[in-house]
């Protein structure tokens, strides 16, 4: 009995060793070592943990231009336990070579053409804010700073609420890129680890510089004598604040968020027509500038495998320009209705849905976006006398456009890539081809070639072309071109 | 004699009686003795070729009953700077969230659970290696053990729940850490394998502070060197959520 009870002892670790193979290789014991830190605070050490900045420099050219730009960006933060300070400044320079004509307003004729320089310069703090953690739960953040909202990577159109700032250097792929800093003072409260509720308060309105330096102020119209010159309207004394809210919930299987804006159109200057009287021929003053808008947006990005479905929808007040075809009872209802202003108040949805993908050696943005509008029941009276007369209004129509960026990376690091993209996802609708890599972690190179409308050349366009004085100068850099760059990270 | 024999197999008996669950469990309740820790971690990956890159990062982590939250920030190369990824494992329903920050989209990102077998920034462990899994996920195996090793090898109850066939673990019975690790891909050939060398107690607790994980299907390797640690320390909750990950 001993004997059996012995050998079935030993037949249990047998069994239990029977799964054991030489999969287990070497097996060297573990050595104790002093724990001492062995990092020091060296100069080296700190600048990597709290600055950051970056030199680039960009040559484009084309058939009738070319041009340099170049930035320099520095940036630093520290976090101490109550406070996070965040100062991040960029030198932006952008220099064009252009041919140009200039063209007679009243008779269309070139007057003349030639080669000119339009430099463009700023030195300015994009970010410069503090972050105080009061009590548990809570951020307040003051100062010039980035707000970025919405999913989509690239484009969304919660984030079209706010101001735009696109670098000279062209539209970037990297949503915060075209976001214009503000001077925010912002209050973000967490009930829950996953909750963020959030209120902002814009107390100056800022405008983009992207449009700061167009002046139609010689341009006027005139009635009876006198004479109306366009009007620029900014926002300004106690009526210049803007502010927001916005609730987001990181849950685990999908983010999303509601947004409320209570501020100004910042994204494009309206231009509107004033009605002074009608003789003859209906008299209108210009304006444009910047009128109060509000907004709700709502988003939502669902993750899936290696790709995010995303949607996101922004209703805010717009106008529609009416035509009233110098019809009196048309201006008489502009007048009564709305303050003879030709620009009526009218709601867009800009929405879009799209998928957000990222694979090993490949990835893709596809939007499907459109803007639609619809009448503010605070205007039925206006659209009654409108249809009466005309009959039914039609807004707009911004065709749904399939806006793509799709590339592949030229290794699973994902350090480089080419690419193309098209539509929106150029700063317009257009077509943008790219290649970029690195020599090393620090210095990157890119090549692109972009065929179409660059909504940063648009503005140098708009700051430039019209004097007022009866013609209009013709530049010629708003063509397709070839672009070649440099950035090294510091 | 005999009774000589019958006590060492008694003893042989006890020892084997320790499942792989209780070992692995040892090892948990080690590295989790100290609620906290903090450190700063140098990782150095090589490619096939042999050529380097360099990464450091901060990382904070946090054990409660119920849950294990860590957050970590980069700070080098340049091109990673201050991007932070965050997980938090909640143990009662099993499941973990992992949110990645970047600072030049200033945007929350969550990862996709194919997201966590991607590539931890370059290098050849995972998300999920980094995350790490629970105990319960997982059925431990004692295959053997020596005076000096427990051998475990650990299998997902659910396939579809590890991009792992198997993983098996050499432990230290000395320090209650694992040794070595070797991983298996979904067709059970050897994909990796982890060789924790080097080990500091700290505060009482035994802290690896040197890793090498070898790829063997890529001929690529990453080494992670503790440059400093501090365990037991207060790292306040609200740290290891999405509002630390945003302002860290």
């Amino acid at each position: 009995m001993i004997r059996f009870f012995i050998v079935l002892l030993c037949l249990i670790p047998m069994g239990l060793f029977a799964q054991l193979d030489d999969d287990w290789g070497d097996i060297e014991a573990v050595e104790l070592v002093d724990s001492a830190s062995n990092y020091s605070p060296t100069l080296s050490n700190y600048w990597d943990e709290h600055f950051y900045g970056s030199v680039s420099g960009m040559f484009s050219f084309s058939m009738n231009h070319s041009r340099r730009a170049a930035e320099f960006k520095l940036g630093y933060n520290e976090r101490w336990n109550q406070f996070k300070v965040v100062l991040e400044g960029a030198f932006r320079q952008n220099t064009i070579y252009t041919k140009y004509e200039i063209i007679s307003n009243s008779t269309d004729q070139v007057i003349e053409s030639g080669d000119i320089e339009l430099p463009y310069q700023s030195l300015a703090f994009r970010q410069a804010y503090i972050d105080v953690y009061p009590i548990k739960g809570v951020t307040i953040s003051a100062g010039k700073q980035t707000i970025v909202w919405g999913q989509l990577d690239i484009f969304s159109p919660v984030d079209f609420l706010l101001p735009l700032d696109i670098n000279p250097m062209g539209f970037s792929l990297v949503k915060a890129d075209n976001r214009m800093p503000q001077t925010t003072v912002k209050v973000s409260y967490y009930p829950l680890s996953n909750v963020e509720f959030s209120g902002y308060l814009f107390p100056m309105y800022e405008e983009s510089g992207l449009f700061k330096n167009i002046d139609m102020g010689d341009n006027y119209t005139e009635y009876n004598g006198v004479k109306y010159y366009t009007q620029k309207m900014l926002p300004s004394g106690d009526q210049q604040s803007s502010s927001a809210a916005r609730a987001t919930w990181y849950a685990s299987f999908m983010t999303a968020a509601v947004t409320y804006y209570n501020g100004f159109n910042n994204v494009f200057p309206v231009f509107r027509e004033k009605y002074l009287g009608f003789d003859n021929y209906h008299q209108f003053q210009t304006e444009y500038g910047y009128y109060p808008k509000k907004g709700v947006g709502a988003e939502l990005s669902i993750p899936l495998g290696k790709m995010s479905i995303k949607g996101e929808v922004a209703v805010s007040d717009d106008f529609a320009t009416i035509s009233h075809e110098g019809n009196q009872q048309m201006i008489d209802a502009l007048v009564n209705y709305n303050n003879g202003y030709g620009s009526i108040p009218v709601y867009q949805a800009f929405y879009a849905v799209g998928i957000d993908a990222d694979f090993d050696h490949w990835f893709y943005n596809l939007y499907l976006m459109s803007i639609i509008y619809f009448k503010n029941p605070a205007m039925n009276d206006f659209w009654g006398v409108y249809e009466s007369l005309n009959g039914a209004y039609e807004f707009p129509s911004i065709p749904v456009f399939p806006t793509l960026n799709v590339g592949s990376y030229f290794s699973e690091e994902k350090k480089g890539a080419y690419g193309v993209a098209l539509g929106y996802f150029t700063g317009g609708l257009g077509m943008f081809l790219y290649l970029s890599n690195q020599f090393n972690e620090s210095l990157a190179w890119g090549l692109s070639a972009d065929f179409g409308f660059n909504f940063s050349d648009f503005s140098m366009l708009m700051n430039n072309s019209n004097d007022g004085s009866g013609v209009s100068t013709n530049y010629k850099f708003f063509e397709p071109k070839l672009t070649m760059g440099l950035g090294y990270s510091i | 004699m005999i009774r000589l024999f019958l006590i060492l197999m008694v003893l042989t008996i006890q020892l084997s009686a320790m499942t792989g669950l209780d070992v692995m469990t040892l090892v948990k309740k080690e590295s989790q003795k100290k609620s906290t820790r903090k450190a700063v971690v140098h990782m150095t990956i090589y490619d096939d070729q042999n050529r380097e890159r360099v990464r450091f990062f901060n990382y904070w982590t946090k054990y409660k009953q119920d849950r294990e939250d860590s957050l970590i920030k980069f700070f080098r190369p340049k091109n990673v700077k201050g991007t932070s990824l965050l997980t938090n494992s909640n143990k009662d329903t099993d499941s973990k969230s992992q949110w990645i920050y970047l600072p030049a989209f200033k945007s929350v990102k969550r990862l996709s659970s194919s997201d966590k077998n991607k590539s931890f920034m370059g290098s050849d462990f995972t998300y999920s290696d980094i995350a790490g899994r629970k105990l319960s996920q997982d059925s431990h195996q004692l295959i053997k053990d020596t005076d000096r090793f427990y051998y475990i090898e650990s299998v997902p109850n659910h396939p579809d729940d590890s991009i792992y066939s198997k993983i098996r673990y050499v432990v230290s019975k000395k320090y209650n850490v694992i040794n070595k690790a070797i991983f298996y891909d979904l067709d059970g050939q050897k994909l990796k394998t982890l060789s924790n060398s080097k080990v500091s107690i700290v505060n009482d607790v035994n802290v690896v502070m040197y890793s090498e994980m070898i790829n063997h299907q890529t001929n690529g390797r990453t080494i992670l060197n503790v440059n400093s640690i501090d365990i037991g320390i207060s790292i306040k909750d609200e740290l290891l959520s999405i509002k630390g990950l945003k302002s860290q």
